[in-house]
């Protein structure tokens, strides 16, 4: 018997699936399927996965497509690109993507030309104040002289007069509709996408948005790294094509940037970070389990105080999440009005927050965001929706965390206040191992290093993790399991912006602490942090 | 409960990492008009003669060729890219480039497989370049599709609403998980499975070794499955 390895066996089943083997390789495959059982059950996937591919709707071409090719020709046809006997005499420049860089290019040319311009007249008049005063519209003089302003008299007076330079406010209106114009241009060639490729002009609608508050840049540093691992991590799963990455640094304002560079401080050390990503909501557990890994993992080398806000759970919270997930959806087939849409920046007030409810309301009870650290965006609540815990529980909650040193699974989750309700977790354990190992690969980022051993630290951590409680509202999990069976059409998309900030609330004062500050050591949650404050205090 | 099957191909075994650092886009135009592997299907004699015309300048025949095709390539084109917006540019940019460069068509494989063929380049490179900009979102892609989905199946007149709730779902599954592997997997994928073109015009389209493609088509297989089973464990896709 030959001896064939995963992928032979793979290819060979898939070639005879499709009908592209010989009739020796079909006898093979043939007495395969029969005595195989790997084989049987590997060539039963393959063929309903290959029968759901081919199962989907297809849809034809618009219309107008093949009038609008046909047009075209024929436009092409009477520029007379072609010669006599239809032979190209040369390539068609339609080329968009040329035609885009001309025209910004010419944009920019004007801009450029209406500057120095508007430059030369500025400094012409500095080098001659006499004109300056001059009012009213003559024709322009052949010769600017240098020398006009030292010279003095009725005769250089009355050259002065000829100048009439247009004025300044014209010269200013001119400039501003070149600008207008050049803007106008690059809004234009966005618009050739739906997304844009600013991330900042793209609505947080049915986001969540997660500030991570740390105490110093040391801390910002290392969160910031392990939020970025995390983020490629789940793109190396293979979603990036789903996904939208954005991400942005910010050190404050000008001022407090010159003020960073005056105490010696690097002003490329930014005070803020954040990353923005959005995703089907399906996906959003296995972010979930890669942000927390990551922060797990990185707690410990930043010490990071109190005041940090932390996405945490395990398999217990992807299953919650899950059911969340789905329960949202039910919730959104169900309405068929169309959804409101937040502009960018209406991040509602905790009391608005309170009033609006909804799936994603849980989720931030799980992951446990106390108030003002987290802001969600969302749909209009649906009736009979209210948030169930407390401040008290979040506070509990986040004092939970121990962020000092490798805390197991067991410690974390075992201080983690459970109520009556524990979201029971149905993962399978082969695919959850297997989750698990694709999860491990992103700490191979070579731009990155880990840490000695932390690679290995974590992937036992994983593999021991027992299940683990989370704090579920016995009303939410009544209503999640209410989900269970429901399908629903529409496809839900969430944003999750994370920020990491440095400083006691991650917007006010200039971080004054050298560029390797002594980082905190302890700071375990619930103790009063570098800046006096503590998570249950908040 | 279903029972779950799991093949002994570990998760592993794609090298994913470098999809952070997608290569550059290749050169997406037009591709030379050769058939890349031995044994390509032939240009047909009715697509022979249209293309004949065409290159005596009788460009009503070129519309013959879009309107047989169009249908096809718009729709591998769709499935790859997501967007319906994104396919009707690209199946029109791909018959045009074939317009422009149909003197340079050697008619050694089908009028077809050289549409398709830049076609799909042309949607790849979108793709890329698309990745490049680190700010795609494939958001409206799904939801397109769904859009269509939906009205396609309320148009089916299946037997009840259960059934087309489940059929509606297995397909959002399909249409999710096809966004999500990568898009030259997806490609092969939408040339084999939907669009039914045989390994040898694949191997053609792609510009691959047949053998190469027979084996980055079960890669793909076993993505679309890995995508599948992430977006919905409990659901059963074997075909028993």
């Amino acid at each position: 018997m030959v001896q064939l390895s995963d992928e032979q066996l793979g290819e060979l089943l898939t070639a005879y699936l499709d009908g592209e083997v010989d009739a020796r390789e079909k006898a093979f495959v043939e007495h395969l399927l029969r005595e195989d059982r790997r084989a049987s059950t590997l060539f039963a996937e393959l063929r309903g996965i290959s029968a759901a591919a081919a199962g989907l709707p297809r849809h034809d071409a618009p219309a107008q497509l093949a009038d609008d090719i046909q047009q075209w020709i024929e436009k092409d046809a009477l520029l007379g690109r072609h010669g006599q006997n239809g032979e190209f005499r040369g390539p068609v420049h339609r080329n968009r993507v040329w035609r885009n860089i001309l025209a910004t290019a010419a944009v920019l040319g004007l801009c450029s030309a209406a500057a120095l311009y508007y430059q030369s007249v500025q400094s012409m008049f500095k080098s001659a104040p006499v004109a300056t005063n001059v009012r009213g519209v003559s024709p322009a003089p052949d010769r600017i002289d240098g020398d006009l302003a030292a010279k003095k008299g009725p005769e250089n007076d009355r050259s002065a007069e000829s100048m009439s330079p247009p004025s300044e406010e014209s010269l200013a209106n001119f400039a501003r509709e070149v600008v207008n114009l050049a803007d106008a241009s690059r809004a234009a060639s966005r618009e050739t996408r739906d997304f844009s490729e600013n991330e900042s002009s793209f609505p947080l609608s049915r986001g969540v948005e997660l500030t991570l508050n740390v105490a110093d840049s040391g801390g910002l540093n290392s969160v910031s790294g392990g939020v970025e691992r995390a983020l490629r991590a789940v793109a190396a799963r293979g979603w990036d094509d789903a996904w939208s990455f954005g991400a942005e640094a910010r050190s404050g304002s000008r001022r407090e940037e010159a003020a960073r560079m005056r105490r010696g401080i690097a002003a490329s050390d930014p005070r803020k970070r954040t990353w923005t990503v959005r995703v089907p909501v399906s996906k959003l557990p296995a972010l979930a389990d890669a942000l927390l890994t990551e922060d797990e993992g990185t707690r410990a080398q930043a010490s990071v105080s109190a005041g940090e806000a932390v996405i945490r759970g395990g398999p217990g919270v992807r299953e919650a999440m899950a059911r969340a997930d789905k329960a949202w959806r039910r919730e959104r087939a169900a309405r068929t009005e169309t959804e409101r849409i937040s502009p960018r920046g209406d991040v509602p007030s905790p009391a608005a927050r309170e009033s609006m409810g909804g799936p994603f309301a849980e989720l931030f009870k799980i992951i446990g965001l106390p108030d003002g650290a987290g802001s969600l965006v969302g749909p209009p609540a649906p009736e009979g929706v209210e948030e169930a815990a407390s401040e008290g529980e979040a506070a509990q909650t986040v004092a939970a965390l121990a962020p000092s040193g490798e805390a197991t699974e067991s410690e974390v989750g075992g201080s983690v206040p459970t109520g009556s309700g524990h979201a029971d977790s149905t993962a399978e354990p082969v695919r959850r191992n297997e989750a698990e190992a694709a999860s491990a690969t992103f700490v191979e980022d070579s731009s990155r290093p880990a840490a000695p051993g932390l690679v290995e630290r974590r992937m036992k951590r994983l593999r021991d993790a027992p299940e683990r409680p989370v704090r579920v509202e016995p009303e939410l999990r009544q209503r999640w399991s209410d989900a269970e069976g429901s399908a629903a059409i529409e496809e839900a998309y969430v944003t999750l912006r994370i920020t990491v900030t440095s400083g006691s609330d991650g917007k006010g004062e200039v971080d004054q602490s050298p560029r390797h500050p002594t980082r905190p050591r302890g700071g375990r949650t619930g103790e009063p942090g570098r800046n006096g404050t503590s998570a249950a205090g908040r | 409960m279903p029972v779950r099957v799991y093949g002994t191909f570990p998760l592993a075994a794609r090298p994913n990492q470098q999809r952070l650092h997608p290569a550059p886009a290749g050169n997406a135009e037009a591709a030379p008009a050769t058939g890349a592997a031995s044994g390509v299907r032939p240009i047909t004699l009715e697509d022979l003669e249209l293309v004949d015309q065409v290159q005596n300048g009788r460009t009503e025949a070129y519309g013959e060729l879009v309107t047989k095709y169009q249908d096809r390539v718009f729709n591998a084109c769709w499935r790859i890219c997501g967007h319906l917006e994104d396919a009707r540019d690209v199946t029109q940019d791909a018959f045009i480039r074939a317009y422009e460069n149909i003197a340079e068509f050697r008619r050694e494989s089908g009028f077809y497989t050289w549409v398709f063929r830049i076609a799909v380049n042309l949607a790849l490179s979108l793709r890329r370049r698309q990745q490049r900009r680190n700010a795609v979102s494939l958001d409206a892609a799904p939801a397109a599709q769904v859009e269509t989905l939906v009205r396609q199946v309320r148009e089916r007149r299946e037997t009840g609403p259960e059934e087309q709730v489940e059929h509606v779902d297995r397909e959002r599954l399909v249409v999710q998980a096809l966004a999500a592997v990568q898009p030259q997997e997806r490609a092969i994928l939408v040339l084999r499975d939907i669009e039914g073109l045989d390994y040898q015009d694949i191997a053609a389209i792609l510009d691959v070794p047949l053998g190469t493609m027979k084996s980055r088509l079960f890669r793909a297989r076993m993505a679309l499955r890995e995508a599948l089973y992430t977006l919905a464990p409990r659901v059963k896709w074997t075909d028993e």
